[in-house]
Formats: C-alpha cells, sequence, structure tokens
C-alpha cells in the first residue's frame, strides 16, 4: 500500500532529477529568445 | 489587450551610450538595464506604447551602434532590421536618438539611417550637458537641413516624450533628397543590388552591395553574385566606403557648421578634469585597486549580521519542522533535504546584494568605461582586447553571460581567448564556496584594521584574474592571428546613478542566482538526501545493530553520532565518494569532500549544498554548516580536518577547476565544436589538481 508521504517523496524526487536533466542536456538559451547561437566561425 | 499585428512599428537606433535604452524604458514602461557602460545594449528589446487613445506602437531598442558598416554581430543586427527584405522587425517609423554633446559621430549614423527612406525622426538627448559644455542647437535650421522633425527630450527624466510620442502619430512620409548620393561614385551598382536582392531603396543596395562579403545574412550564392557584380562593374568596394565615410563626414561637418554653435569658455563640465586623474596610468590604477579593496572588505564585514540572521532563522525552521511534524522520510526530506539546501542560497543574498550594488553603482556613474580605458594597455600586451574586459568583469558575476558577451569583439583570436579564459574569473557561484571555506581556515584576525579573511577572498579574486591574463598571453602565442582589430570606445560623461536602475540591477542579480543557482542547489540537495538517506547493502538497513555491536561502550549522543556516520558511509553516496577517494586523498580530501566535488560539477555553489546535507544527514542536533564542517575531526591526526593544508588547497581548487557544466555548453554552442571546451576543461582541471597537491604537500 503506497501511502502519501512516499508519493510526496517520489514527486519530489522526480522534479529533482527532471531539474537536473534540464540543466545538462543541449538546448536554445532561453535567456537570448533562443536567437544567441551566434558563430564564432560566422564573426569576421 | 495590445497586439503586435496592429501597432506601428518605431525602431530606436543610435550610438552607444546616447540614452536610448532609458527613452526606450520610458516609452514601454518594461524592465530594462540601462547603463551608461560601453556594449551593454547586445540584444533588441522590444516593447509596446500608446502614443495616444487609439494608436499603439511597438518600440525596438536596436543595438547601439556607430555606423552602418558593421563590425560585429550585434551591429549587424542594426543593419539588418533595417535593410534586409521580408525582415519582421523592419519598422514604419525610425527613431535616431542622438547625444547633443556629440553631434558629429552621432550624426554620421544618423544621415546613413536617414538614406534608407524611412520615415525618421531625429531625437537630439543630453540637451542640458551640452548647454553646459556652451554648446547650442539652432533646431529650426537642423529640422529644415536635414528635411526630419527635431525633437528634444532628456530620457533620464522623460522630459520631451510626449512631444516625440505625438511627432511619431503625426509622421508622414516625405520624399527628401538623399543626404549621400550613391550615384556619384558607382553609377548604376546599388540599383543593380537593390534589383537583385528586392531591397526597398538605392541606400540599402549601397551598403549590402559594398560589404556583402561581411554580412552573415547573406546567402554564400548572393555574395558570389555581389562579388562578381562590383567586378564587372570595375569596383573596390572597400574604397568605396572610404569614400562615403569621407563624403558623409565633409556633409556633417558642414550641417554643424549652420546649425551649432559652441563656446568653449562656458565648459563647465567637471569630467576632463576627473578623467585625468580616473585614467592616469599611475593613479587610475592605484583608484580601482582601492575601490576594489573597499568592495571586498565590505561583502566580509556588511553581510556578516543578516548572514548570521539567516542561519539562525533556517536552523529553528529545520527543528521545527522535525519536532512539529510526524516523523517519517517526508520529515526527514524537509528537514534534511529541502531546507538545508535552501538555506545554502539564501544566505549568500546578502554578499551578492552588496557586490552587485558596487557594480552598478560602477556601471551608473561612468566609472566602468574608464576601467575599460584603463586596462586596454594592459589587456593588448595578454592578447586582449580592451572589450575583453567587459565580459571578463561580468564574469565576476556569472560566466555564462559574459562568454556571451563576447559577440561584440570583432577580431576571432581575441574572443576566443576571452571566451577561454573568462572561466578562470572569480564567478559569484564561487563565492559561497570562498566564504566557507575562509571562513572555516583563514584566522578571523585584524591585522593594522584590515580583515585578514576580507583580504584573501581579495587575493582569491585577483588570483583568477591573474590567471585569466597569464593563460591569455599563452593562448594569444599559440593560436594563430585571423584578422586585426582596432579597439573604439567613449568615455560617457559622469552622471549620478539613477536610484532605480541601480535596485533593478540588484533586484535581477539576486533574483536571477535564486531562481538559476537556487533551483540546481535544491535538486541536487534533495537528491543527495535520498543518495545519504538509503544504501545498496543490508549494512545500512542494520547501521544501528552494526554500530552497537562494534561499540557497545557508547550510549547516548556519541552512539547516535557514531551510527549517523556509519550510515553515510554506508549509503549511495558514500560508497560514490569512496570511489574517487583515492585520486583526491593526495590533496587532502575525504570522500565527503569528494561526494562534494562530483556534485559541484552542476554548479561550483553546489559545494556547499552538498556539505549541508552531507553534515546534517543522520545528525540530531542543528548546527550550522559551517559548525559541523569546523567540528570534522581528521581521523588520521585527530586534529581539524578542515585545517590551512586542506582550506588552500581546496580554495585553488576551486579557483582553478572547470567545475560548471553550464560554462562547458556554453563554450561549446559559441566555439561551434567541442574541441575547444574541452581543451578547456582538460587544462583547467588538470592545472587545478597539480596546484592544489603540491599547495596541500607543501602546508601539511
Amino acid at each position: 500500500m503506497i501511502n502519501w508521504q512516499t508519493l510526496v517523496l517520489v514527486a519530489a524526487l522526480g522534479w529533482a532529477v527532471w531539474t537536473l536533466y534540464s540543466t545538462f542536456r543541449p538546448r536554445k538559451n532561453s535567456a537570448c529568445g533562443g536567437d544567441c547561437c551566434g558563430s564564432i566561425a560566422k564573426s569576421k | 489587450m495590445i497586439s503586435g499585428r496592429q501597432a506601428l512599428k518605431v525602431a530606436l537606433v543610435g550610438n552607444p551610450n546616447t540614452g536610448k535604452s532609458s527613452l526606450f524604458n520610458i516609452l514601454t514602461g518594461l524592465n530594462q538595464r540601462v547603463s551608461n557602460y560601453p556594449g551593454i545594449t547586445v540584444e533588441k528589446k522590444t516593447g509596446f506604447c500608446k502614443l495616444d487613445q487609439r494608436t499603439i506602437a511597438e518600440i525596438i531598442d536596436l543595438p547601439g551602434t556607430y555606423s552602418l558598416h558593421p563590425s560585429s554581430l550585434d551591429e549587424e543586427v542594426v543593419l539588418r532590421t533595417l535593410v534586409e527584405p521580408g525582415n519582421p522587425d523592419r519598422p514604419d517609423v525610425l527613431v535616431g536618438v542622438v547625444d547633443a554633446t556629440n553631434l558629429k559621430r552621432n550624426l554620421y549614423l544618423f544621415t546613413q539611417a536617414l538614406d534608407l527612406g524611412l520615415p525618421t525622426i531625429l531625437v537630439l538627448n543630453m540637451m542640458d550637458q551640452a548647454e553646459r559644455k556652451g554648446i547650442s542647437v539652432d533646431i529650426p535650421a537642423l529640422e529644415a537641413s536635414l528635411g526630419v522633425p527635431v525633437v528634444v527630450i532628456n530620457a533620464r527624466n522623460g522630459e520631451g516624450t510626449s512631444l516625440l510620442k505625438s511627432s511619431i502619430k503625426d509622421l508622414t512620409s516625405t520624399l527628401r533628397e538623399p543626404v549621400f548620393d550613391v550615384r556619384t561614385d558607382a553609377p548604376g551598382y546599388a540599383e543593380q543590388v537593390r534589383q537583385y536582392l528586392k531591397l526597398s531603396g538605392d541606400y540599402a543596395g549601397w551598403l549590402v552591395g559594398t560589404q556583402a562579403r561581411d554580412l552573415t545574412f547573406l546567402k554564400p550564392v548572393q555574395q558570389d553574385y555581389l562579388q562578381q557584380l562590383s567586378l564587372r562593374n570595375n569596383l573596390d568596394t572597400k574604397k568605396l566606403r572610404i569614400k562615403e565615410t569621407i563624403r558623409r563626414y565633409q556633409i556633417v561637418n558642414g550641417l554643424l557648421e549652420a546649425t551649432v554653435k559652441t563656446d568653449p569658455g562656458k565648459d563647465r563640465s567637471l569630467t576632463g578634469i576627473i578623467d585625468r586623474v580616473i585614467t592616469h596610468p599611475v593613479y587610475g590604477l592605484l583608484i580601482l585597486f582601492g575601490l576594489l579593496f573597499v568592495i571586498f572588505q565590505a561583502i566580509f564585514a556588511w553581510a556578516e549580521l543578516p548572514m548570521n540572521l539567516i542561519d539562525t532563522v533556517f536552523s529553528n525552521l529545520s527543528r521545527w519542522v522535525r519536532e512539529g511534524m510526524e516523523p517519517g522520510p517526508l520529515t526527514d526530506l524537509i528537514a534534511e533535504g529541502i531546507i538545508p539546501g535552501i538555506t545554502g542560497v539564501v544566505i549568500f543574498i546578502p554578499q551578492i546584494f552588496i557586490l552587485f550594488t558596487f557594480i552598478s553603482l560602477l556601471e551608473e556613474s561612468g566609472y566602468m568605461a574608464r576601467v575599460v580605458f584603463l586596462m586596454d594597455k594592459l589587456m593588448r600586451r595578454f592578447g586582449l582586447s580592451g572589450k575583453s574586459v567587459v565580459p571578463l568583469i561580468s564574469g565576476t558575476a556569472c560566466a555564462i553571460p559574459a562568454i556571451m558577451a563576447t559577440r561584440n569583439i570583432e577580431n576571432w583570436k581575441e574572443r576566443l581567448i576571452t571566451i577561454l579564459v573568462t572561466p578562470f574569473m572569480t564567478c559569484s557561484a564561487r563565492l559561497p564556496v570562498y566564504t566557507v571555506l575562509i571562513g572555516l581556515t583563514i584566522p578571523a584576525r585584524e591585522y593594522f584594521g584590515i580583515h585578514l579573511q576580507g583580504l584573501v577572498l581579495m587575493a582569491m579574486y585577483l588570483l583568477g584574474f591573474v590567471m585569466a591574463l597569464g593563460s591569455a598571453k599563452i593562448l594569444s602565442l599559440i593560436i594563430p592571428n585571423r584578422t586585426q582589430a582596432h579597439f573604439i570606445m567613449e568615455m560617457p560623461a559622469y552622471r549620478v546613478p539613477l536610484y532605480r536602475n541601480v535596485m533593478l540591477t540588484i533586484w535581477e542579480k539576486s533574483k536571477s542566482f535564486v531562481t538559476n543557482a537556487g533551483k540546481i542547489i535544491l535538486a541536487i540537495s534533495i537528491i543527495l538526501w535520498f543518495l545519504a538517506s538509503n544504501g545498496p547493502t543490508e549494512s545500512f538497513t542494520h547501521a544501528a545493530e552494526i554500530t552497537l555491536e562494534n561499540h557497545p561502550e557508547l550510549n547516548g549522543e556519541q552512539l547516535d553520532q557514531e551510527i549517523a556516520s556509519y550510515r553515510l558511509e554506508q549509503s549511495y553516496i558514500g560508497h560514490l565518494g569512496r570511489f574517487i577517494e583515492p585520486a583526491i586523498r593526495p590533496l587532502g580530501y575525504d570522500w565527503k569532500v569528494g561526494i562534494a566535488l562530483i556534485s559541484s560539477l552542476a554548479a561550483r555553489e553546489v559545494f556547499v549544498g552538498t556539505m549541508a546535507t552531507i553534515y546534517s544527514v543522520g545528525s540530531d542536533d542543528e548546527l550550522s554548516v559551517m559548525q559541523h564542517m569546523a567540528s570534522e575531526v581528521n581521523p588520521r591526526t585527530g586534529g581539524k580536518f578542515f585545517n590551512l593544508a586542506v582550506g588552500v588547497s581546496l580554495l585553488l581548487f576551486y579557483a582553478f577547476a572547470m567545475q560548471c557544466s553550464s560554462t562547458f555548453a556554453v563554450v561549446r554552442k559559441e566555439t561551434k565544436t567541442w574541441r575547444w571546451p574541452l581543451i578547456q576543461a582538460g587544462f583547467m582541471t588538470g592545472f587545478a589538481y597539480v596546484v592544489s597537491l603540491i599547495a596541500y604537500q607543501l602546508l601539511s
């Protein structure tokens, strides 16, 4: 039988793992609206 | 609801430091940082403004630029917005913001913008300062010469903005003769480019045609075609740009002679006098060093009281939760995982608040621009640009925006070196780590009124800076040069910092620390708590029985502590720490420090949160993290574990190691290759290991 304490615990752990995963995974930077991928190779 | 589709698009264009962003703030009411620090407006900002009851304008704050001949990516944004066919941000009305104290250079850009043929308004800002300098402008004559409305505003207090709004609303498109005639030097060329790219006017064709090879928004096939076109017309595009510059300045000079009068005798500006001292190669550096000294002393002295208060409040909260809630895993999670994790974030807000108050005041007052000027000569010696100081100084806050801010460095090599060395600068994430380690291992003594701990903190900041410069020098000798860059900047007049802007900066910095770093710290705290509260073997489950069997002489608090220690050793996290212990033992670290080193790969400040969790897990009292760490005993020596040798070794490790996965990701993104971030991480962490090893072996 799963009690509510275990459920909250699992939710907290799930949130923590997701937060870390979303930090590590490569993605567009939201701080610049996803438009900050200027390539160094492009700048002269 | 305001909709962008119905709104009149208005673009603000101007040189850096003309008050463009301040005007944008007044018009839109949006929160945006305003500063007279060069290069701050690197991103496009938009907002809505009510011109009257029925007319809405969408205001676009374009990056500051000196001309429409871009030499960096952010300057190219301006050209692209104004000339690119079908650009979604192409404005209906152009507002050219100019600094009345520097009309010649400002009008150069304005006349370029004017020749694009869009309905345009000239906004004269800083007229009060111009008048103090003895500059008077004949507004009606200027209006007549340029053929556009001229509106005088004061972007600091909003004077004249109502008139500007009504001028924007009532502006009608009028046909004017261009200031610069593109047909004189290259008959038909601009027109051919315009037709090929379907541009809006001949001057747009001229701008694109004379710098096609440098524009990243053109496709290679378009660049090739335009190059062929210039060859067919027997044109040297570089010479054409030079001719335009010379002719345009001649026109601007004539315009100013007819409309502006200067009385040098009236110049009551103190800026020049102050600058003679502030930018002096010796006195200037002494002043800068003195200011840094005051700032770092203040961080330690002023922040102590609020930090102690926060510590006490959260310790009591944790105790209250454990006493008030039913015992169980959830109570443990809150009292031992979440609350210590949050404490590890909140406790450093007072220091961040103080540091950014100073930084913001320096930026707002105009002093930061002098710092850039002062450092240019020094920077050149190390293969960096004067502009590198901006990312390096920003790196004292966070390497992520700092590395992104390198985009306004034109030279590829200087930009790459700046990216590679910026993580050596002492970011705010290191501050919590340094504070704890310095507080633990450096004696709290004062010599001649100087706080020793504050002095060590300042030394850590300087060490990061020196290391950044040293690495830059080595890199400048290794990396081949591709192009030459020239450093152009201006000295804005000294101004009384605006309270609103200072507070906004502090709020933004503190908020981003709490929301960005805080989230990661909390998540890691929860996972660590789980890993520390569970173990893979039976030994963990039966920790109490095993401890009692092994230590029948213990009871009460001593027994509880021994059980807690045994449980931690047998937990998942204990196994992980033990796994790396052989590698870090020569540096003076044990498996607990090993756990903190692993977890702080996410962000350096996680070290503190990890320590908070490790030392409060299984413990019955609510001593603060610092006290827990201070009471840790080295089982081999019987003395304090966190002694001077371990403290210095850890400080050096955190100063030099590339321990931030976000920095790694942003370097990968900016250099578009894994090569540079891998070299960077390998070098930094390897160097940190060697230096920490030497320091520990010498001091222990």
